[in-house]
């Protein structure tokens, strides 16, 4: 492959390209479902190839997968002329940020290679799973889940990088779909939309107590068909860890990813209220928000050795005491906020897909709660959890967000399961809010495999880390 | 792209290879081609050509499905000995329909070659004439021009052979001023129908007209929707409300409801894959062919998609919108028409005392799918309107309200539709609308 990469810069180069990197990418998706006892089972592996090359300061991209010869002649001189016709309309030459060269190999730590696992055993889990969720007929929709990705991906610079990596993610869920009373209403586990996600093997899905939470979720689902409304009210609420992921992504992540800072987005995701002038300055949140990038966290999606720019996996601080510290950067933009090195952001989806900024894992540093305690001191409130809905301004300051399920808090008790439960408010005004942050003991990463964002439109996954935390008077039920 | 005899050569060289006792194969191609801009000047170039192959065998009521990317034909036999792998190492069986055999489909004009292969310096050079309007007027722009083409084959061991090849282009731009913006876009099939600079002039428009937006309290007004901002609102009706396997499971607020008034006897609303410019499928995705469905006539709910599962649950016709042989989320209108009304949009506004004017949506999302409640933002141009004039520009609004509820509160429709894109599969068809109480229930700050 080195040599096939070494030709496409080579060719690069000979048409006159300043930068040129390849990356070749060989994928392979397990993908198992079932739904009301009907099995889907769906393999695929895509390899191909992406050149993105630099002339005179402007991009070009090209890509194919068709690995040969040929080929790779011919997509390496397209990306030359893409570029050149990039360059017809230019105010600013790209300037790439120093990082060194590697030689390296990474690959994701793995103790069971899910692709090696009998598909039988996988299939039969989740038709336990299916068995349970159906046994009440209020249940009208089970699906149970799990899916697997191996991405073995080179990447060569005219920098002289060569870098190999072997990435390896697992997980799965489910979820009951109950149906009465006028009304239909969802319970999933782990989470919602997919299930839950880590960097790693099969040992995730034995670890994930997939069996011993079905009879609950599936009796959740139909209790909520009769549970009340959440009021339209302001409530102080607390929220579960597999919603922060949720709260975490859209009014953090996005804001700070430094290509949406600058307008690179404005046309289609939008752009961000976290502007450069904020940069070190800007009250974030209160004093206890803590919130971390870290591509190198054991587990996280977003975890590898190196980005598709090349640069070597980093952590750093986003938001430190509830000030903006930080922003997601790549090689071009590093610059812009006077950075000497990129933080390593730049992912692609695919061999077919130009890198831009995305998310890393990003997280909600753990403070020092009992959640026992934090609900004991919340006198008027309701904690919510799994997110079941997202809406957020172009430059992510006003959100709605809906979770599966709520519980009232009164005088300090947990009181009625609550349903439709929605929250709304401005991303600094809600983060100021927060006052209390549960401990490590109820701290996890969760994975997020649908963030969408760039034209063309591009999917990349990454983590992100909470404990639940509360937040004070918070406008609660809008709709209901 | 490859053209259809070769694709279909491709399809055939699987299903002699296979020895399952049904076979499928489905190939996509999508080329695409985008130049993106921002800050007035090219920030991303790219051409991306990829193709897809699905390989379903089944072997005594069991199925495997393998899909790759690569149409060389030499490591063909490694996929259908994986798919085969998978099947046989199954112990359950589920329903299987039997394999659709060759079909007649209707054909429309959908695909144009110089559309599909515009060079890169053609898609500068309409980006740099929008790009020089907007300095001119010393405003910032960012947006895309792409141009590419999709084309699907389904071929299968009962003799099936159905291809489709359709042409795009897209121009999307968003103006800036420094506490405003404007947006405009267009979307064809065809190069020759498009106006970069018209729909950069309407952006420009906007921008300037929506300069110095004022507060507005949230609460419920009357609203002229701009098309771009109806499909926003309905396509959730799409995916979700006339989704026939929700229907027939219960799942839907139109589950039972076939015959009865559902909105304002104003709305007409059909699932037209061969409505002109739209680029829909002539067939659905196990190769049946796509009949049109007057889904609304004057506000009563005639017809749903359905595929043969659904067909077989609720005892009717199966009228060709399946997702796949072995898809679990349910038939869907890909296509929807909305039917124009008879005012332009201009004397739309003339009529209404106070209201706004809505260019564009932001991240809609459903809230809940039994009342149709869907939230999301406005975005690129809010404008008030009094005494049947648009006065100034607005600071954007939230708004929570359900799809039907809105539907059946239309009092007007405008006599143009506009074609929105749809991703793979074409698009909707849909014209401006005014809708009385729409209700907004938070602002943002700008």
């Amino acid at each position: 492959m080195f040599k096939l990469g070494k030709l496409a810069i080579d060719v690069a180069k000979h048409y006159g390209a300043d930068y040129a990197d390849i990356r070749i990418i060989d994928t392979k998706n397990e993908e198992i479902n079932v739904k009301n006892g009907k099995l889907n089972v769906d393999y695929s592996n895509t390899l191909g190839f992406g050149v993105r090359v630099l002339f005179k300061g402007s991009w070009g991209f090209s890509s194919s997968d068709n690995l040969s010869v040929s080929e790779i002649k011919k997509v390496s001189k397209e990306a030359v002329m893409i570029a050149k016709a990039s360059s017809m309309l230019q105010k600013e030459k790209v300037q790439l940020a120093r990082e060194d060269v590697y030689h390296d190999h990474w690959f994701t730590p793995v103790l069971k290679n899910p692709f090696r696992v009998p598909l039988e055993k996988k299939v039969e889990l989740l038709f336990k799973i299916d068995e349970i969720l159906r046994k009440k007929s209020e249940i009208k929709v089970a699906s149970s889940e799990m899916s697997f990705q191996n991405i073995r991906k080179w990447f060569i610079s005219s920098e002289d990088s060569e870098i190999v990596q072997d990435l390896l993610r697992s997980g799965g869920g489910y979820s009951a779909t109950a149906v009465g009373n006028n009304d239909m209403q969802t319970r999933s586990y782990p989470a919602s939309f997919g299930g839950q996600y880590y960097s790693g093997g099969y040992e995730i899905i034995e670890q994930m107590e997939l069996l011993q939470n079905a009879e609950r979720i599936r009796d959740e689902a139909i209790a909520l068909l009769s549970a009340p409304q959440c009021p339209n009210e302001i409530k102080d609420i607390i929220l579960g860890g597999a919603q922060m992921v949720l709260q975490i992504h859209e009014s953090v992540g996005h804001a700070t990813e430094l290509d949406r800072v600058l307008g690179y987005e404005e046309n289609y995701a939008g752009s961000s209220f976290a502007t450069l002038e904020k940069y070190k300055k800007f009250k974030y949140g209160s004093n206890i928000v803590n919130l971390f990038a870290d591509a190198t966290i054991p587990m996280g999606l977003a975890t590898q050795g190196y980005d598709d720019d090349g640069v070597k996996s980093q952590r750093w601080d986003i938001v430190k005491n509830g000030i903006l510290t930080g922003y997601m950067t790549n090689r071009e933009l590093a610059h812009k906020i006077k950075d000497t090195r990129s933080k390593g952001c730049n992912r692609s989806q695919g061999f077919y897909s130009i890198p831009i900024i995305r998310i890393s894992n990003l997280s909600l540093a753990p403070g020092e709660w009992e959640l026992e305690d934090l609900i004991k001191d919340t006198k008027d409130g309701i904690y919510m959890d799994v997110n079941r809905s997202w809406s957020i301004d172009q430059r992510r300051l006003n959100f709605q967000f809906g979770c599966e399920i709520g519980y009232e808090i009164k005088n300090g008790k947990l009181g009625r399961m609550l349903k439709n439960c929605s929250y709304q408010d401005i991303t600094p005004n809600f983060w100021n809010k927060c006052d209390a942050i549960c401990n490590e003991n109820y701290w996890d990463l969760w994975g997020v495999i649908n963030c969408g964002k760039g034209q063309p439109g591009q999917r990349a996954e990454m983590s992100h880390g909470s404990a639940p935390a509360r937040f004070r008077k918070v406008e609660v039920g809008i709709g209901n | 792209m490859l053209k259809k005899e070769k694709l279909l050569d491709f399809a055939d060289t699987i299903l002699k290879l296979s020895d399952a006792d049904m076979t499928t194969v489905t190939v996509a191609g999508t080329k695409e081609s985008l130049t993106r801009f921002s800050n007035n000047q090219i920030t991303q170039n790219v051409d991306s050509l990829k193709y897809s192959f699905t390989i379903r065998t089944v072997y005594d009521g069991k199925v495997g499905v393998v899909n790759g990317t690569s149409l060389e034909k030499k490591n063909l036999s490694k996929f259908i000995e994986k798919a085969k792998d998978i099947a046989k190492n199954q112990t359950h069986k589920k329903e299987i329909f039997p394999l659709s055999s060759k079909q007649d489909y209707t054909f429309t004009k959908s695909f144009d070659k110089k559309t599909e292969n515009l060079a890169p310096e053609i898609r500068a050079k309409y980006v740099k004439d929008a790009v020089k309007l907007c300095e001119k007027e010393r405003l910032e722009s960012a947006g895309i021009f792409s141009n590419g083409a999709t084309c699907v084959v389904i071929a299968n061991s009962n003799e099936l052979e159905a291809h489709n090849e359709t042409s795009n282009v897209t121009f999307s731009i968003t103006v800036q001023t420094k506490d405003s913006s404007g947006w405009a876009e267009q979307n064809e099939l065809s190069i020759n129908d498009m106006d970069i600079i018209g729909k950069t002039k309407i952006a420009i428009e906007k921008a300037k007209k929506s300069k110095n937006p004022k507060d507005l309290k949230p609460g419920k007004y009357t609203v002229l929707l701009e098309p771009a901002a109806v499909a926003d609102l309905i396509s959730f009706l799409s995916y979700t409300t006339f989704n026939g396997l929700m229907i027939s499971e219960g799942r839907s607020p139109l589950s039972g409801k076939i015959g009865e008034k559902i909105s304002s006897t104003m709305i007409n609303l059909y699932d037209d894959p061969y409505f002109k410019g739209v680029g829909g499928l002539p067939f659905d995705f196990e190769g049946f062919p796509r009949k049109k469905l007057t889904l609304i006539e004057n506000g009563i709910l005639k017809e749903i998609p359905t595929d043969r599962k659904v067909a077989k649950m609720l005892k009717i016709d199966n009228n060709g919108h399946s997702l796949g042989p072995d898809d679990e989320y349910g038939p869907l209108p890909l296509n929807l028409y909305l039917k124009e009304g008879d005012l332009s949009f201009e004397k739309m506004v003339e009529s209404t005392q106070n209201g706004l004017l809505i260019t564009q949506f932001h991240y809609v999302n459903m809230l809940n799918p039994i009342t149709t409640t869907i939230t999301g933002m406005t975005r690129n141009g809010i404008f008030f309107i009094e005494d049947g004039k648009v006065k100034h520009g607005v600071k954007n609004l939230r708004f929570t309200q359900s799809i039907l509820e809105a539907l059946e509160n239309v009092s007007m429709i405008s006599n143009k539709v506009v074609l929105q894109s749809g991703g793979f599969g074409g698009g909707f068809a849909v014209p401006g609308l005014k809708i009385d109480h729409f209700n907004f229930t938070s602002k943002t700050e700008f």
